[in-house]
């Protein structure tokens, strides 16, 4: 149930962004990568979530080639330094977002959502838009959405 | 100061509106005169300087063998022509500007803004230099004088206004929403629908409603490349002018063919505002 990352390299231009990175991320436990400016940190969170794809090295989870995996279908959750929410949607429909596209049940998506507007205190505010929203509140909707999707793997 | 600045700011508005506005409603007069009203004396107001009459207007419906110029079918056509192949467009110029914006393309010392600049360059060149190789492409086709034809004509001169305005456009929209969208689930073309697009929509009406002015005032490749199965409303509305300039039916006409495009404007105009892209990324 690891997620494990062998040897990974990625050059899209004459720097490399990722020089032989390699780690192994055991199943329940939280991690955090330092490094500075530039160090590569987004660009291996990107990569693990399938939105980049290394020109060298394996990542696999659940012992399954992770890098053969659409990004859409690595059940992957990740929030944005800069908070992204979809401006045409309220802030229920952005939670929602993400369960409706794995067609969970009305019932469920509800009972999930709920909990994750709770979690991050934002009950009472579900029919706001996002441009009423402060940036503190607009950060805990990305948040939210994370948390609502009961991902896998956390980014 | 402030006093000077306001006389300024109205004077400028009234003079504006009035230049604008004035064209306009001497049009709205002329169409309701007759040749004596027109020719005799400067006549401004109904009933106070001159006798109204319909005349100008009927004519626009009248068939050729009661003296008229029909104007019905050709507004049809136009109206036809103009939709279709801003849809089309639209649609096409909308893909094609949303894969400049995102993917990169490389050929040769040829990228992503040569190709846009190459899909605008056709605007730039003067319409005449398009007519020979259209009109020997509809004529090699046996498109020619037919809406089809025209259509087809059409969306190549269209086409780039969409690309233009629509690649400036997705270019503003981060492209991180599209990466939280394929994490959230969606595959690139939900991405694209459910997520890119629904925040386009000004872009999407503006380069609509310049398809749609560009589309229904083109007179040259309607007139180049069409001659008695088909005609469009400008080549009719010129078509008007004989040996007597008949002013009240030109005028009629002019402000029927500028209906369309006022509809449209108030349509649209509320949906230009509305859709910003603020809460996208903070």
């Amino acid at each position: 149930m690891n997620l494990i990352g062998e040897k990974i390299s990625y050059k899209p231009d004459e720097q490399f962004h990722l020089n032989d990175v390699s780690f192994n991320f055991k199943k329940g436990n939280l991690y955090t990568i330092l490094g500075r400016t530039l160090s590569g940190k987004t660009t291996l969170l990107k990569t693990i979530a399938g939105l980049l794809n290394p020109d060298q090295g394996s990542i696999s989870f659940e012992e399954k080639d992770f890098i053969k995996i659409p990004v859409w279908e690595r059940n992957v959750a990740m929030v944005y330094q800069q908070f992204i929410n979809y401006p045409h949607l309220n802030v229920y429909e952005n939670i929602t977002f993400p369960l409706e596209q794995r067609k969970l049940s009305p019932g469920q998506i509800k009972k999930d959502v709920d909990e994750a507007l709770k979690t991050v205190g934002l009950v009472g505010f579900e029919n706001r838009k996002i441009q009423e929203l402060s940036g503190g509140q607009q950060q805990r909707v990305a948040l939210a959405r994370s948390l609502a999707k009961k991902a896998k793997i956390c980014c | 100061m402030s006093k000077l600045y306001t006389f300024l700011k109205y004077f400028f508005i009234t003079f504006w509106t009035v230049f604008v506005v004035a064209p306009f409603l001497w049009a709205v007069s002329t169409s309701f005169k007759d040749f004596q009203s027109v020719n005799s004396k400067v006549t401004y107001i109904p009933w106070l300087d001159f006798e109204p009459t319909l005349e100008g207007w009927r004519v626009l419906i009248k068939s050729p063998a009661k003296g008229g110029v029909d104007i019905v079918e050709p507004y049809f056509n136009s109206i036809f022509v103009t939709c279709t192949a801003s849809l089309i467009s639209i649609v096409l110029g909308t893909l094609a500007a949303y894969a400049l914006s995102r993917f990169t393309f490389k050929a040769g010392f040829v990228r992503n803004n040569d190709i846009t600049f190459f899909f605008i360059s056709q605007r730039i060149m003067p319409p005449i230099v398009l007519s020979i190789p259209f009109f020997i492409f509809l004529s090699t086709i046996g498109l020619l004088d037919s809406l089809l034809g025209l259509v087809v004509v059409y969306i190549v001169l269209l086409m780039p206004i969409a690309v233009w305005i629509m690649v400036d456009f997705f270019n503003r929209v981060p492209k991180e929403l599209d990466e939280t969208a394929l994490i959230d689930g969606c595959n690139p073309y939900q991405a694209f629908y459910k997520v890119v697009l629904p925040n386009s929509i000004p872009g999407l009406i503006v380069a609509g409603m310049f398809c749609i002015i560009f589309g229904w005032i083109d007179f040259f490749f309607a007139f180049i490349l069409t001659f008695t199965e088909v005609q469009l409303l400008p080549v009719k509305v010129v078509a008007l002018n004989s040996s007597i300039t008949p002013w009240w039916s030109l005028s009629a006409s002019a402000l029927v063919s500028v209906a369309p495009l006022i509809i449209v404007a108030f349509i649209v105009e509320r949906y230009l505002s509305k859709g910003n892209l603020s809460g996208a990324l903070k």
